[in-house]
């Protein structure tokens, strides 16, 4: 009842700021801009928060590690950072966005969208055709670009940096899709297949990006540019250059290994990393050097009992007994280095010899 | 009083701030609301509704499969294009390895993937591939069995029966009551260790003759059972038996092809070179050279084929036939130039007794070269066209190939044994007779100078020769009496007792004997290969190729002819024989 209220509260909203700020048709808009926003709205949301918590498992051994509340201050406090974390949050935001869109539209969510059978029946390659359901994944793109983009109306360089990242999601999305087979024939021969486009793991779109996060574009424009005309053309005309494929990001990123309550930052303090152990990749072995090393922390190690399941057997016919072990796992946190207790005894000398000579 | 606040709040920021914080709130809302637990993808268990595959030991399955299959539906149009091999019993683990791909078990409390183990693919394909193979069908590729874990592997769990026997003492639940026909098979199958029947008839793996219009209705018996007759594999040896029986085959018939093929060759690049007494050598090989390529022909078209008749359950072999072009072709192969290489050996026993013993040149020795060919052929081919005329033909189980005796003990003792007794020993008369004359006219060679010596190492050399071809040839003649001596007790016992009971008393051929007997079969090919090895055959060959060369032609034929000549001159002279008046140097070249 109360989410229903909030929904129609915040679409009266903006419809009324729309009216009052940019000049937008009412009838136009009440035309499409209610219904459709009330049909898709829940995919929408869905989506965004699918596109937080892969952005949180992405960075989750990183300085940064995708913090809500400093989005959610930034807005509030009136500062906007326009860095490269920033880009790939909204890239993958709007990934999340046209990914959900496009599974809902598959699985039939929606009444006016369904399978993508453009080449349905057309021979694509040696021995298989075109077939089956493909994600429509032009639908998704469509309804994700009205939603995600909309939010941008300013025309500086800050919201035509958002709308180039919001870009580089969506074509993350599809470049990423995969084809799947089924085959045909007589006893399990693959005599001919039938193919069709899937979506991957939506950990493959933030992989994707999180690629293209280390090796983001900085774009340098003129100090002071403002919202005149001409500033608008060097802007359109600086981001239409970089390729759609390249996150973008306008400035440097602060130190994330201090605590800037300012700005939302909790630093590294604290932080659990990680050392040694199997199938740690080579960034999640340096886990400790990055978070505590480099940032003047020291490693505490702290010991844990954990009871998991272990030498699993499977049973004719059928089950899987387990059997459930203990086991002591090391943990490894970043804590304050003991130099800083020095320093106190060496302050308190110098006062002490103040007083003497005193 | 939170909606005024937050108007006000609004009024007051920049568009696109406000734009911000609305999406944000929206977010929130939604993530209250709870709506993000709808993108989980976990797997949903659904009963098995393939008519094929319930009751096959668990009930519930996920979709899609690995196949891509979306539903069960889907999933039971391809899996009943099996149901014909299900039906026909190829194998009693098919039905549920098919399903456990087809339809994979869903557990409730274990979420990683649980597909049949490698050793349930490898059993299923075992029984059901040849079946396949008859019909034009592979065994899919994606059903390999590579790509399916190993029964025990500790981080990929696999389904297979054993793991139960093996990780536990008592099984945690009684046994499945069994519900279809291949469970049922699977049950009989453990029944006999606990009860041994020994009333004699045709049991498994033997085959029965039903039909009165089969070919062999009343006219095979096993152990003294009518219409029973012998699978395609010797039942007492096990698959990997077989399998190094076919490699061992191999082995040795190859290598004969290649030693007796280069002997040949060589002969024929300098015939000059081979006279009598050793001449023989060269014809004894060029039998092996087709003795090998009959088991070459075995290799090549398979077990089956060649030694074989009928098709799945009925599948014998072959019993008293002529009729198979292929099984005819590897006998003649086999039997007709066996047997021409054993006369063969008793020609070059005999010739080597004329000049060693009887100090014959080779001349004189050559002059009856027509006989030796005549007995050499002649005889096979009679025996051959006996066999063939008696319909004794018949196949081999152990080593797949088509001979005579091996279903029949008259064609083993007419056929095989007794020619080849008479053989070995008169060839070893000739042999025995030949070094008592040698010891004697030993003392007069010695006496006769320098020259004498390499006649004399000619002469041991071919003597050795011969007597290196009685081991091989005894051997298969022991291994021969053994086989007849046992087989009608091997064959009683497969129709009157159980497998348990044979393998606890020992019952069955000896596994050794067969392989022993193959090999000696071929080793005579082999080892007469030695004969050519010497710097003559390098020197023969290149003059070969020097033919080409017109400068070459001569020098080299003419010292060697002359100094051979020389030598048996002197050799006849120094003996105190009568020289022969007819004798040319033209001579030797018509006696081919």
């Amino acid at each position: 009842m109360f989410m229903h209220l909030e929904v129609y509260y915040y679409a009266f909203i903006l419809m009324a700021h729309m009216k009052t700020c940019c000049g937008w048709s009412v009838n136009n808009f009440l035309m499409t801009g209610p219904k459709a926003y009330l049909i898709y709205s829940s995919s929408v949301a869905a989506g965004a928060q699918s596109g937080i918590e892969e952005c949180k498992y992405q960075f989750a051994w990183d300085r940064w590690k995708c913090p809500e509340r400093a989005l959610q201050l930034s807005t509030h406090s009136g500062l906007r950072s326009a860095n490269r974390e920033t880009a790939f949050f909204h890239a993958i935001s709007s990934a999340g966005v046209m990914y959900t869109l496009t599974r809902n539209c598959s699985l039939g969510d929606f009444d006016n969208c369904g399978c993508d059978d453009t080449r349905n029946g057309q021979r694509g390659g040696q021995g298989w055709l075109w077939g089956g359901c493909s994600d429509n994944v032009g639908f998704g793109e469509v309804i994700s670009k009205q939603f995600v983009d909309a939010l941008e109306t300013g025309q500086d360089a800050r919201a035509a940096m958002n709308l180039h990242n919001n870009e580089v999601g969506r074509k993350a999305v599809k470049g990423t899709m995969q084809r799947t087979c089924k085959c045909h024939g007589v006893s399990g021969s693959c005599t001919t297949q039938t193919c069709w486009l899937q979506l991957p793991e939506f950990r493959e779109v933030g992989n994707y990006l999180k690629e293209k996060y280390h090796r983001a574009v900085k774009v340098d424009l003129l100090r002071g540019a403002g919202n005149s005309a001409a500033s608008r053309g060097a802007i359109a005309e600086t981001f239409n250059s970089i390729s759609r494929k390249e996150l973008v990001h306008l400035e440097d990123s602060p130190d994330y290994c201090l605590e800037n309550r300012t700005l939302g930052l909790p630093g590294t303090e604290g932080r659990e990393c990680l050392r040694k152990g199997k199938n740690l990749s080579k960034w999640e072995k340096r886990t400790c050097k990055r978070l505590c090393g480099d940032c003047g922390l020291a490693v505490e190690e702290r010991r844990a009992e954990t009871v998991s399941s272990c030498n699993c057997k499977f049973h004719w016919c059928c089950a899987v007994k387990c059997e459930q072990c203990r086991k002591t796992v090391t943990k490894y946190y970043c804590v304050k280095r003991s130099k800083r207790v020095k320093n106190d005894n060496a302050s308190r000398r110098k006062s002490y010899r103040l007083k003497k000579k005193h | 009083m939170r909606k005024p606040a937050d108007e006000h709040h609004f009024t007051m920021e920049t568009s696109g701030m406000h734009l911000v914080g609305f999406w944000l709130h929206v977010l929130l809302l939604f993530q209250l609301s709870g709506l993000g637990d709808s993108a989980s993808k976990d797997i949903v268990c659904e009963p098995i509704t393939v008519p094929m595959c319930k009751g096959i030991g668990y009930n519930h399955t996920y979709m899609p499969n690995q196949f891509n299959h979306d539903n069960q539906d889907e999933v039971g149009l391809e899996v009943h294009q099996f149901w014909p091999l299900v039906r026909i019993h190829c194998s009693p683990d098919l039905l549920f390895f098919l399903c456990s791909m087809y339809t994979p078990i869903c557990l409730q409390d274990y979420k990683k993937p649980l597909p049949p183990c490698r050793s349930v693919c490898e059993r299923a394909k075992r029984g059901c591939s040849p079946l396949m193979i008859q019909y034009g069908f592979e065994w899919p590729e994606r059903m390999s069995c590579e790509q399916l874990p190993m029964l025990g592997d500790t981080d990929r769990l696999c389904m297979d029966r054993n793991s139960s026997e093996t990780t536990t003492l008592s099984p945690p639940f009684p046994k499945p009551t069994p519900k279809g026909t291949p469970r049922h098979r699977a049950t009989a199958k453990s029944a006999p260790p606990q009860k041994c029947d020994r009333e004699c008839h045709c049991r498994g793996p033997l085959v029965p003759i039903k039909k009165e219009a089969h070919p062999l209705h009343n006219r095979v018996n096993t152990g003294s059972l009518p219409n029973c007759a012998l699978p395609c594999h010797q039942p007492y040896f096990s698959q990997d038996e077989r399998t190094f029986t076919t490699f061992w085959i191999g082995l040795w018939s190859v290598l004969c092809f290649v030693s007796t093929f280069t002997t040949v060759a060589t002969f024929l690049i300098d015939m000059e070179r081979f006279k009598y007494p050793e001449r023989p050598i060269i014809f004894l090989a060029a039998c092996y050279l087709f003795v090998s390529l009959g088991y070459i022909v075995r290799l090549l078209a398979g077990h089956e084929r060649v030694a074989c008749e009928g098709t799945g359950d009925q599948q014998h072999i072959l019993y008293d036939t002529t009729g198979p072009a292929l099984c005819t072709l590897v006998f003649l192969l086999i039997y007709f130039f066996g047997m021409a290489s054993s006369i063969w050996w008793v020609v070059l026993s005999f010739t080597w007794f004329l000049a060693a013993g009887m100090k014959w040149g080779n001349e004189a020795i050559a002059g009856y070269s027509q006989y030796f060919h005549l007995a050499a052929w002649l005889v096979p081919s009679v025996k051959s066209i006996a066999v063939l005329a008696l319909s004794s033909v018949d196949g081999d189980p152990v080593a797949g190939i088509c001979y005579v005796g091996n279903q029949s003990l008259e064609g083993l003792r007419g056929f095989v044994l007794a020619p080849l007794v008479v053989y070995l020993f008169t060839g070893s008369l000739f042999l025995l007779a030949g070094f008592v004359s040698l010891f004697r006219i030993r003392s007069v060679i010695k006496q006769g100078g320098t020259k004498t010596d390499k006649l004399e190492k000619l002469m041991i050399r071919i003597g050795l020769f011969t007597v290196l071809y009685t081991v091989p040839a005894t051997i298969v003649v022991a291994c021969l009496v053994y086989e007849q001596h046992y087989r009608p007790s091997w064959e009683r016992a497969l129709a009157c007792s159980c497998p348990s009971e044979r393998q606890r008393l020992g019952m069955g051929p000896d596994y050794a004997v067969f392989m022993l007997k193959y090999f000696m079969c071929l080793v005579v090919g082999i080892t007469s290969g030695v004969w050519i090895w010497s710097g003559k055959t390098l020197e023969s060959w290149r003059r070969f190729i020097a033919r080409y060369v017109p400068c070459r032609t001569r020098k080299p034929p003419v010292s060697a002819s002359s100094m051979y000549s020389e030598a048996s001159t002197a050799l006849t002279a120094r003996a105190g024989t009568a020289p022969t008046g007819t004798y040319h140097k033209s001579a030797p070249s018509s006696h081919v």
